[in-house]
């Protein structure tokens, strides 16, 4: 019997309660936010209660945070937040999303939901068809090769097959993403991110409280959020996400290093062309040039800037309203060198990015080793 | 001074079922008539006309919704069922109003194959821009009801309000059956020059309405056919209409629309399809109205403040704020630039567009920009195929798709010509 939501939001929370080395009792929780969309209506707009009981905080609240695909970036921003206030010392943050119980029509029913369903969807497009239209403007306007974007799903597969928690562990070559058969234009089958349901829970202290708490605590360097226009036609790029320009400006002048001593990026793939766009607009490579540093190697788990070494949204899956805090799982695992095979050598800082709708939204977080 | 016809302009279906035109699936009368009153040249002084008179069965939006996409807000409409009686009383028209303002006419035909059935095809839509001035007029109009077992009624000048003054008169008889060319023979007994016009204009698929509209084009000036008599025959009704052609007549066509060729006769508007009801994320009946400026008339707000395009309006300078001050200027529905362009494939539409894809298949997207500047997202009008980037595209009304009782209705692009 396939896990329902609630099951998936007790897995996750106990196991993140299990992670804690020397062990923590619930009750120290003082606050929580839950990124999810409410995927197919479920406990629409009454979720955080059902997180409070799943969770076991007792009467802490909970806050649901509601920002399309970015939901868990938001929340994990709004529980950073918190602590670096001195409002709370401990927060538990979580996403969740349930989707594959939902047949086919009402899936996508709700996946238009975080887009602009006054103007995009009367045109006719869902998600797939937004993307594909960025992906048309930026091959226009670069040369990028169709090639550069199947790399994208080729790398990400192969990182996938490392990764347990994977929703995909199957190698794809390039040929198979060229003929896969077409989704929207230029975009093909497996460009796309698939249906996926996944629960990811964080545990944040201050770090006084973490201290005694685990020898290899991560800290959260810096947050950045920002947002843009709804419908791609009102902004002023079609190749460029002005939000993730402007979450990564604020990340890192919050931070105290910069993007050359970041080991690797979990950034948001939705479809293949949207890593393209997050490498640019994070500021990993100048406009346009993304699509050859992908298909030189350079994003690869073992290159110099590894992209997604968790599969990304293309293979780990994406579960709309958790897919940021399982960026934020992969960033905690990586720096505590403790990703098993996937693990890459040396890292000390990592960046994960979260985007709501076509880049409505987003959110950057910094990483890094204490 | 008399009011005459002085634009005129016809808006044909796109798809074809063998040999006859047909409407495509996004297309009716609703859209066909905006189709042909958006070909008519400007109205003199660019504004709205004072009456607007729809002759047929445009659809049960239309007496609102025809205004509302062309903008004439503040024009009496008036609404006839159709034939050639109620065509041409329309052109006459009465009263003193009539003669000194410029009104429209529009005449729409659907008829034809599975008639019995209740599905329509073969629209036709005729836009008659009529005005004080030279052109065509329409004097006089007789409409004789007789029982269809009794022969057609032979042509006497008092149907005619009197013998016609002035030489030559031709009398223009629609279709081409034995009565009608009896009925010329006794015409002739007038002294009139009789000729015969074809019933259904080639292409047009079968419509007994504006063919009588289209007949007028024969009485061209440059043919010397000053005094006319146009004669119908019907089932149950004999029409006489006498006119005088006093100057020229600028026709002209909607652009032309890649063709459709369609398998079968799209099947009728079924009451349940129509009473789709979204579950999920769609925009709401309330929605749709509000928005109908930007998504029919493409009506945007430019800010005197800040300088900037605001499309679609939302009551505010999407750069500054300002809500005080804005213009409300139509952006052009010619000349859109592609920047951006797609085919969605069968599986990836909102379940709102799964008939248009039952129907058709994949449709194309496209992301264009306008002359003054906005962009704006549209379906792309016709069989999906790969648009280059930098193609003009023009816009036109069509349905998108059934909801909550009615079709919904936007602008599509039509692809007009490749980037130079």
């Amino acid at each position: 019997m396939p896990e329902g939501p609630r099951a998936l939001l007790r897995t996750a929370v106990d196991a993140a309660f299990t992670s804690v080395d020397r062990g923590m009792d619930r009750s120290r929780v003082e606050e929580a936010f839950l990124g999810t969309l409410g995927f197919s209506g479920w406990q629409l707009g009454n979720a955080s209660a059902v997180l409070a009981e799943e969770a076991r905080i007792g009467h802490a609240p909970v806050t649901r945070v509601e920002n399309a695909c970015a939901s868990a970036g938001f929340a994990l921003r709004a529980g950073a937040r918190a602590i670096e206030s001195g409002e709370r010392d401990v927060v538990l943050v979580v996403g969740l999303e349930k989707m594959s119980d939902s047949p086919s029509p009402h899936r996508r029913y709700w996946l238009g939901v975080s887009g602009d369903t006054e103007w995009e969807r009367l045109a006719g497009l869902t998600f797939a068809g937004v993307y594909a239209l960025m992906a048309s403007r930026h091959i226009a306007e670069y040369g990028t090769p169709r090639e550069a974007l199947a790399e994208v799903a080729v790398k990400n597969h192969a990182n996938g097959l490392l990764n347990p928690n994977a929703q995909f562990h199957k190698a794809i070559d390039r040929a198979q993403v060229l003929a896969a058969p077409r989704v929207a234009d230029p975009l093909g089958l497996l460009d796309c991110c698939p249906v996926t349901d996944g629960a990811v829970a964080l545990l944040l202290a201050a770090e006084e409280v973490a201290k005694p708490l685990t020898d290899t605590p991560v800290a959260i360097a810096g947050t950045g959020a920002g947002s843009d226009a709804l419908a791609l036609q009102e902004r002023d790029s079609m190749t460029s996400l002005a939000a993730t320009r402007h979450a990564a400006d604020e990340a890192f002048r919050r931070a105290s290093f910069d993007r050359s001593t970041v080991g690797f990026l979990e950034v948001h793939d939705c479809f293949t062309i949207a890593e393209l766009l997050a490498i640019e607009d994070l500021g990993f490579a100048a406009p346009g040039e993304a699509a050859r540093m992908t298909l030189e190697g350079v994003t690869a788990r073992n290159g110099r800037l590894p992209v997604n070494p968790d599969g990304g949204l293309k293979a780990k899956g994406h579960p709309i309203g958790a897919s940021g805090a399982s960026q934020a799982y992969e960033a905690f695992v990586q720096l505590r060198t403790s990703a098993g095979p996937r693990q890459i050598s040396g890292v000390e800082r990592a960046l994960t990015h979260n985007v709501g709708g076509s880049g409505a939204s987003a959110t950057v977080t910094l990483f890094e080793r204490v | 001074m008399a009011a005459a016809i002085f634009a005129a302009a016809v808006a044909r279906p796109s798809a074809r079922l063998g040999p006859l035109a047909v409407e495509a699936p996004d297309e009716d009368a609703f859209t066909l008539a905006v189709a042909a009153a958006e070909a008519l040249p400007v109205l003199p002084g660019g504004g709205a006309p004072s009456r607007l008179d729809l002759v047929g069965d445009f659809g049960p939006s239309a007496e609102w919704g025809i205004p509302e996409a062309l903008g004439w807000r503040d024009t009496a409409v008036h609404t006839s069922s159709g034939g050639p009686a109620h065509l041409f009383e329309a052109i006459r028209g009465h009263g003193r109003e009539a003669a000194e303002r410029t009104r429209i006419v529009l005449a729409v035909d659907r008829s034809g194959i599975g008639r019995g059935r209740g599905i329509a095809h073969g629209a036709l839509a005729v836009a008659l821009a009529i005005g004080p001035g030279t052109g065509i007029q329409v004097d006089h109009v007789a409409a004789h009801v007789r029982s269809p077992s009794e022969p057609p009624q032979p042509l006497r000048p008092e149907h005619l309000g009197g013998r016609p003054s002035g030489d030559p008169v031709a009398l223009l008889l629609i279709g081409d059956d034995e009565r009608l060319v009896a009925a010329a023979r006794e015409a002739g007994g007038l002294g009139f020059a009789p000729s015969v016009v074809p019933k259904a204009p080639p292409g047009t698929g079968p419509a007994p309405t504006t063919p009588y509209a289209l007949a007028l084009r024969a009485s061209d000036p440059e043919t010397a056919v000053h005094p006319f008599v146009l004669g119908a025959l019907g089932a149950d009704r004999d029409v006489y209409v006498r006119g005088r052609v006093t100057g020229t007549v600028a026709w002209s066509e909607s652009a032309p629309a890649p063709t459709m060729v369609l398998s079968a006769p799209p099947a009728p508007d079924e009451p349940q399809a129509l009473d789709a009801r979204s579950e999920g994320a769609y925009v709401p009946r309330a929605r749709y109205l509000e928005n109908l400026p930007s998504r029919w008339r493409l009506e945007a707000d430019w800010c005197p403040g800040c300088g900037r395009w605001t499309f679609p309006v939302r009551g505010a300078c999407s750069g500054c704020g300002d809500s005080e001050h804005l213009e409300r200027r139509p952006l052009s529905r010619r000349d859109w630039k592609v920047e951006a362009a797609t085919i969605v494939r069968p599986g990836a539409q909102p379940t709102e567009f799964d008939g248009t894809v039952a129907l058709s298949g994949a449709y194309g997207v496209v992301i264009a920009r306008s002359p003054e500047g906005p962009r704006g997202t549209f379906q792309v009008a016709g069989p999906a195929a790969p648009i280059e980037l930098g193609t003009a595209v023009t816009t036109v009304l069509r349905r998108l798709y059934p909801m909550e009782g009615e079709w919904r209705y936007g602008r599509k692009a039509l692809v007009v010509k490749s980037p130079a």
